[in-house]
């Protein structure tokens, strides 16, 4: 018996762009890192940019494909890091749903990238401490992490905002 | 930049010390300490009243001082002497063991959680 898999247009949309996801997680995680769990997310910037070009859809199955894909190649599928990674991104997406049904103008990909990355390190946060670390101790490294998220968050806006304009516009 | 972009940055930005100011308040000093020896509570004694305590571990005797609302090892059968060198304990939440005797002590609050209860 033959099984043909029929895929849409928006199928392959989805694999190009979780492919080069993908690639920018892999490259960042041997990145050397200053602060351990400090890590610039790269690979957001796709998710952001495709939520601005094509919808929550396809960003919601980029970046959790990213991550279950990304967390295959390094090895570390159902490790902790792959847990605080997947909750981060499963956050980040939830609190995007309601952000890209504001009114008026809404979000542009600064606000949702610093949403997403607010979003991203609580669920981390929560995530490490339920399941790996139920210390209130840990609390403390919050404020620091937080500080750093939003301002990674506002530069991987930036970045995201270009790249749109680039592929918009063409012209960098 | 959209006005909810903007409205956004500010919200977290201002939020920022706000958060800091939450989560590093200073440590309450602790009222007892509970002495764990593997899994099991060993001891628990109020950090008012000085003394020393001897504890039986799997090496030997570990021996912990009490003074001043503060608890240390000063002595302990292990190589390393971590748990020396770690030195006073007064916060409710500090902990320190000495892993080769299998002896661990931490710092108990009121209403505060324990990390023993994982």
């Amino acid at each position: 018996m033959k099984i043909t898999l029929k895929s849409t247009l928006e199928d392959s949309r989805i694999a190009w762009l979780t492919a080069l996801a993908v690639s920018i997680h892999v490259l960042e995680s041997s990145l050397p890192s200053p602060i351990p769990g400090l890590k610039p997310g790269l690979a957001n910037i796709i998710t952001i940019t495709v939520l601005c070009q094509f919808g929550w859809r396809t960003a919601a199955w980029v970046s959790i494909l990213r991550v279950l894909v990304g967390s295959l190649v390094l090895g570390t599928f159902l490790s902790p890091t792959f847990m605080l990674s997947f909750s981060g991104a499963l956050a980040s997406i939830f609190i995007l749903w309601p952000a890209t049904r504001l009114p008026g103008r809404g979000f542009g990909p600064v606000g949702y990238s610093l949403l997403a990355s607010i979003a991203h390190i609580s669920a981390q946060f929560m995530t490490a401490y339920l399941l790996f670390i139920p210390h209130p101790g840990l609390w403390r490294l919050f404020p620091v992490l937080l500080t750093f998220a939003v301002l990674l968050g506002i530069i991987n806006g930036i970045i995201s905002r270009s790249l749109l304009n680039y592929v918009v516009n063409k012209t960098p | 930049m959209t006005r909810a972009d903007i409205v956004l940055l500010l919200i977290a930005v201002l939020a920022l010390p706000f958060i800091y100011l939450h989560y590093w308040q200073p440590t309450s000093a602790g009222t007892t300490v509970r002495i764990m020896r593997d899994e099991t509570l060993v001891r628990e004694l109020a950090l008012n009243k000085d003394q020393e305590i001897s504890i039986d571990g799997a090496l030997g005797v570990s021996r912990l001082q009490i003074e001043n609302g503060k608890i240390r090892f000063i002595d302990s059968p292990c190589t390393g002497k971590v748990c020396i060198h770690k030195g006073w304990l007064s916060h409710s939440g500090d902990f320190n063991a000495c892993l080769p005797n299998r002896i661990s002590i931490e710092i108990m609050g009121q209403g505060e959680f324990d990390s023993i209860n994982f």
